[in-house]
C-alpha cells in the first residue's frame, strides 16, 4: 500500500516536471535558487551578527579569564609578603583607613599636640557618618579643623610633626591670633581615607 | 572523413532539451545545497562559540572561588596594595608648610606678624601678615626665595628652592604698620624625619 503511494507520488512529480516545458522548468530553478539563496543570506546575516557579538564576548572572557590567573599569581606572590608585614599592616591601615576613623584621627591630632607642646582645643568635621568609603573608589579627601594654642615655636614643631605624619595630614590653612608666646592657631586640614579594594569579578555589556 | 549527424531534428531537439533540463535542476539544486550548508556551518560556528563562552565562564568562576580558598586574606592583601600605592603619591604630593615658619623664624619675629597661610590645591601659598615696615615685608619674601638653598638645615645651592614663583603680590598702609600679602608655590615631596 505504502509503496503504491510512493510510485503514485513520484510518478505525480515525474508527471509535473515532464508537463513542464523546459523553458519554464529552468524559470522555476531559478526562481528556487534565487529563493533559497536570498533565506541563506537573510538567516546567515542574523548568524553572522550573533558570531561576531560572540567573538567580542570571548574576547572580553579571554582578556577576563587572563587577568584572573594573573590576579591569583599575584596574590598568591604577594601572600607570604603580606604576612611578613606584621605590625606594620596595622601601621599602613592606619595610615589610609577604608573609613574615616575620626576616633582614632583624633586621637592622633591630641598625641601631635602633646608631643609638640601645643593644647589642642577643638577639633571638628564635616563627615557625619564613619562608614567604609566605596569598595574600589579612589582617595577620598576628609577636611577636619583643629585649634591649638601653644607658643610660636611649639606650633612651629606641631606643623613639624603634623608633616611626618604616617597619615597624609595636608595643611590648607593657617590662621594664626595672639602674642608669640600665646599664638592661638585654627588649621584647616585635609586628611584622606580609601575604600577596600573591588575582588569581585564584575559584568560588562558587549554590543 | 565526412561525419553526418543522421539523427532526426526532432530527436535532437530533444537531446537539447533534456541537456537544459539536467542543468537547470543541477544549478538549482547546487544553490540549495550551498546556501543550507553555509547555513549549518554558521550554526555550527555559533554553537562552538557558545560552548566556549560557558567554558570561559567556569574556567573565571573556578579561579575566583581558587582565589577565596588559596588566598583567604587576599582582600586585605589588594587593599594593603591599593592603598599602599596610594599613599606613595600622598606622601609624594605632602607639602612642606613648615618650611615657611622656619624662613619666618629666620627673619626678626617682632618685625613681621603672621595672620593667615593658605595653601590652595595647586600648592599655591598665600601668605597675610602685617609688618613694622616695607622693608621688613620684603626681607620675608627675599627669604623665602632662597629657603633651602641658602637658608635651613642642609642649605645647599643645589637644593630645590623650598619655594618658587614668590610674589609680593600686596603691600600697603604706613611706616610700623604695614600689610602684605606674599604668594608662593611650594616645594613637594616626601618629608623625613630629623
Amino acid at each position: 500500500m505504502a509503496n503504491k503511494t510512493t510510485a503514485k507520488k513520484v510518478s505525480k512529480k515525474q508527471e509535473f516536471a515532464n508537463n513542464l516545458s523546459t523553458s519554464n522548468l529552468i524559470a522555476v530553478s531559478i526562481l528556487i535558487s534565487i529563493l533559497s539563496i536570498v533565506l541563506a543570506i537573510i538567516i546567515g546575516r542574523m548568524l553572522v551578527s550573533s558570531l561576531m557579538l560572540n567573538a567580542r564576548v570571548i574576547g572580553k572572557k579571554t582578556t577576563a579569564s587572563k587577568q584572573i590567573n594573573t590576579n591569583y599569581d599575584n596574590l598568591k606572590g604577594l601572600q607570604s609578603s603580606y604576612n611578613s608585614l606584621g605590625s606594620l599592616r596595622e601601621t599602613a591601615s592606619n595610615a589610609l583607613p577604608t573609613r574615616p576613623e575620626l576616633p582614632l584621627l583624633w586621637a592622633m591630632m591630641e598625641n601631635i599636640g602633646n608631643s609638640s607642646g601645643v593644647s589642642t582645643s577643638s577639633v571638628t568635621s564635616v563627615v557625619t557618618s564613619d562608614i567604609d568609603a566605596p569598595a574600589g573608589g579612589t582617595v577620598q579627601q576628609l577636611p577636619i579643623t583643629v585649634s591649638v594654642e601653644g607658643s610660636y615655636e611649639a606650633i612651629q614643631t606641631y606643623l613639624k610633626n603634623i608633616e611626618l605624619s604616617t597619615r597624609p595630614l595636608r595643611v590648607v590653612n593657617v590662621t594664626l591670633s595672639g602674642t608669640n608666646n600665646s599664638v592661638q592657631a585654627n588649621l584647616l586640614i585635609t586628611t584622606y581615607y580609601q575604600g577596600p579594594a573591588d575582588l569581585n569579578v564584575g559584568s560588562e555589556v558587549v554590543r | 572523413m565526412v561525419h553526418i549527424n543522421l539523427l532526426p531534428d526532432a530527436r535532437k531537439d530533444k537531446l537539447r532539451d533534456q541537456s537544459n533540463r539536467q542543468l537547470a535542476i543541477s544549478a538549482a539544486t547546487t544553490a540549495v545545497i550551498a546556501s543550507v550548508a553555509g547555513l549549518v556551518l554558521l550554526v555550527v560556528i555559533t554553537q562552538a562559540q557558545s560552548l566556549q563562552i560557558r567554558l570561559l565562564t567556569n574556567s573565571i568562576k573556578d579561579k575566583q572561588a581558587q582565589i577565596a580558598q588559596d588566598v583567604p586574606e587576599a582582600q586585605a592583601i589588594a587593599t594593603m596594595q591599593t592603598h599602599l600605592d596610594s599613599l606613595g603619591n600622598l606622601y609624594g604630593q605632602q607639602v612642606k608648610m613648615s618650611k615657611f615658619f622656619t624662613v619666618l623664624g629666620k627673619v626678626s619675629n617682632n618685625d613681621v606678624s603672621i595672620s593667615s597661610v593658605s595653601l590652595d590645591a595647586a600648592n599655591k601659598l598665600t601668605v597675610t601678615g602685617t609688618a613694622r615696615s616695607f622693608n621688613a615685608a620684603s626681607k620675608l619674601a627675599e627669604a623665602m626665595k632662597v629657603s633651602n638653598t641658602e637658608i635651613g638645615e642642609n642649605a645647599s645651592p643645589s637644593n630645590t628652592p623650598d619655594f618658587s614663583n614668590v610674589l609680593m603680590a600686596s603691600l600697603s598702609g604706613s611706616e610700623g604698620k604695614a600689610s602684605f600679602t606674599i604668594t608662593a608655590t611650594v616645594a613637594t615631596g616626601v618629608t623625613h624625619g630629623k
